[in-house]
This record gives C-alpha cells, sequence and structure tokens, in this order.
C-alpha cells in the first residue's frame, strides 16, 4: 500500500458517523467499512472508539437502533439517523469547514 | 421528541440490563464475524481468521465497558453497588453500627422533640380560639412611672367582677416555698393557681402560661417583645 492511513481527528468521527448514516441505515460494521471505502482507505475507524460513538449518538438521540437482517443473512444492529441528528449532522459539517478552512488559510500563509 | 427517545433508552438501560447487554454482545460478535468472514474471502484458515478478526477488533471487554458508560446509568448502577458495599460493612461491625444508629435516633428524635415544643409554644398561633385577643394585664403606678406591675390579689377580684371590657379573667401567682425536713431548707419556685379559682384545664389559665412562657423566652432574647413580667400576670380575653 502506496499510501498512509491516518487515524482519526478527535471529534470528527461523529461528523463521519452522522454523514454515512445519512446515505443509509447501516450496521456497525458497515460504517467502518464504508468510512474506509469512502475515504480510499486513508482513513480509519477503530473499533474501540465507533460503538462506544455509535452508542453516546443513539444516547443524544441523534440516531436509532433497530435490529434487522443483513447481507448475510443474520441478525444485525441498524443504525439511522433521527431528525435531531440530521440537524447534528449540519451542524457538525459547518463547524468542520470552518475549521478546515481555518487550517487552511494558517499553513498557507507566506513568509 | 427528543427527551422522549433518551427516556426510553435510559430507563431500557436501567431495567432490561439483560437484554441490552446481550444486544451489545451479538453487535459486537456480528462485527467479529463479518471481519472473519472478510479474512476467509482473503484466503486465511478459518480458524486463522476468526483470531485475525479478533485480535484487529481489539479488548472486546474494555469497547463493552466503554459502550455502557456511554448509557450513562453505570452511575447509578456504581451507586447502588456503593450502598449495598456499605451495608455489608455495618452489617460486619454491629457494634459501631448500634453506636451509629442510636446516636443519629438520638439526635434526630431530641431536635424533633425540641422543635415540637418551639413550634406550639412560639412559632403557631395560641391554641384558643382568636388568640389575637387575648391580652395581658399589669397594674401601672403612675407616681413612680413603673410599668408592667403584678396586680394585687385583691384588684385581680375586683377587674374579674367589674371589668366590662374583658369577658373573662384569670391570674396566675409565682411563690416561692421553703422545702426543708432534715438538710438544708431550700427556696423553691412554684408556679400556683391559688388566686383564681379557675381550673387549670380552661382556656384564660393557658392563656396566662403561654404568655409567660413567650415572655420568659423573650428575656432569653429568643423573640423579642418589649414586655415584662411580673409575679401575678393576669390574662384577660376581650368580648
Amino acid at each position: 500500500m502506496s499510501h498512509s492511513k491516518t487515524d482519526l481527528l478527535q471529534g470528527t468521527l461523529d461528523l463521519l458517523i452522522l454523514k454515512v448514516l445519512a446515505l443509509e441505515p447501516m450496521h456497525g460494521w458497515g460504517i467502518s467499512q464504508r468510512i474506509q471505502q469512502i475515504s480510499k482507505d486513508v482513513l480509519r475507524v477503530n473499533q474501540g472508539s465507533l460503538y462506544p460513538a455509535l452508542h453516546r449518538l443513539e444516547q443524544q438521540a441523534w440516531i436509532r437502533s433497530k435490529w434487522g437482517a443483513s447481507e448475510a443473512n443474520r441478525k444485525a444492529k441498524y443504525y439511522e439517523l433521527t431528525a435531531a441528528g440530521r440537524k447534528q449532522l449540519q451542524a457538525e459539517v459547518s463547524g468542520w469547514e470552518r475549521y478546515a478552512a481555518a487550517i487552511a488559510r494558517v499553513i498557507e500563509t507566506n513568509s | 421528541m427528543r427527551w422522549h427517545q433518551k427516556l426510553i433508552l435510559r430507563i431500557r438501560s436501567l431495567f432490561r440490563k439483560d437484554a441490552v447487554d446481550s444486544e451489545l454482545d451479538s453487535e459486537l460478535q456480528f462485527h467479529i464475524d463479518m471481519q472473519t468472514r472478510e479474512n476467509i474471502a482473503q484466503g486465511m484458515r478459518a480458524e486463522e481468521a476468526r483470531y485475525a478478526a479478533r485480535r484487529s477488533f481489539g479488548p472486546v471487554d474494555q469497547i463493552k465497558e466503554e459502550c455502557r458508560d456511554q448509557r450513562r446509568v453505570n452511575l447509578i448502577e456504581t451507586f447502588a453497588a456503593d450502598v449495598r458495599h456499605g451495608l455489608r460493612l455495618l452489617a460486619k461491625n454491629p457494634g459501631s453500627t448500634v453506636t451509629a444508629v442510636t446516636t443519629l435516633a438520638l439526635g434526630i428524635g431530641t431536635c424533633t422533640a425540641i422543635f415540637s415544643v418551639v413550634n406550639a409554644a412560639l412559632l403557631r398561633p395560641l391554641p384558643f380560639a382568636d388568640p389575637d385577643r387575648v391580652v395581658l394585664v399589669w397594674e401601672t403606678r403612675v407616681k413612680n412611672n413603673a410599668n408592667a406591675i403584678p396586680a394585687a390579689p385583691g384588684n385581680f377580684a375586683d377587674w374579674r367582677v367589674q371589668a366590662q371590657a374583658l369577658r373573662t379573667l384569670a391570674a396566675i401567682a409565682d411563690t416561692e416555698m421553703n422545702m426543708t425536713s432534715q438538710g438544708e431548707p431550700e427556696r423553691v419556685p412554684s408556679m400556683s393557681r391559688r388566686i383564681t379559682s379557675i381550673c387549670w384545664a380552661c382556656g384564660p389559665c393557658w392563656a396566662v402560661v403561654f404568655a409567660r412562657l413567650r415572655i420568659f423566652l423573650a428575656r432569653l432574647q429568643l423573640l423579642s417583645s418589649p414586655t415584662a413580667s411580673g409575679s401575678v400576670d393576669l390574662a384577660a380575653t376581650r368580648p
């Protein structure tokens, strides 16, 4: 593999989870695969933070879970975005954009 | 809607703990199984694939614990465990338990008893009909400019018969008596009801007692009252 895998920045995992779930309801395994895929293997989600994050987001009522049949014909716990979660996603996206733009401005300063 | 969902989750985590825990187990197991399948698809042997999946997943028990922490009910469970621990310790040292419980019981009991008296005697209105119409009657000596002088028994008897403004009148006398037998004689304060013929069980006498008690406490500066008291006080009810 030519490119390096990057550990997630603190606080970006919630944003990524909400974004992935905005596409379609998904189980934990699917979420971690999807993030890896979309980021072209640059971002790697650690299970040790993924599942606590899912449970935290559920407690915040930004996502809710229900059991459904997975592609492997097994019962899996699917998460989906709630209305409050959709709002939270917008807030996190604009927060991230502001943050990234600010970092970019600092980096691109000449002399 | 959001608080509603949160509440349901909290209650479920608290009272359906086993169900929630077993769901967490199967959720994480699903992840490991999927990783195993993928490892097999990439050419690992079944056994090897399972081990690799477990290894890449990380410390399962620690992750479970962190998921439980997110549910926020650990606080309550920890508190319950603390209570149980405390009770066990108390059961182990019956001596100190009895001492502590007795101390608390006596303390609480004493406070309650004292408050009951203070409440009845000072804070609540006097236990009569129209307590605001009970008055204390004193003699005044104009010449000496002396107020609140105890009344002479004869005057009291006249007032009882003649006073038009008062419905009834009662008096109490503080007397001191000598008590002696074989040892040193002693002066003993007493409160007698010789002067009034009204019995103890009736209202006016109690009015005097309560009024005196309040004056006594006022002297201790527990209550602010300008009144002073003499040795014969009269309580009367205005019509």
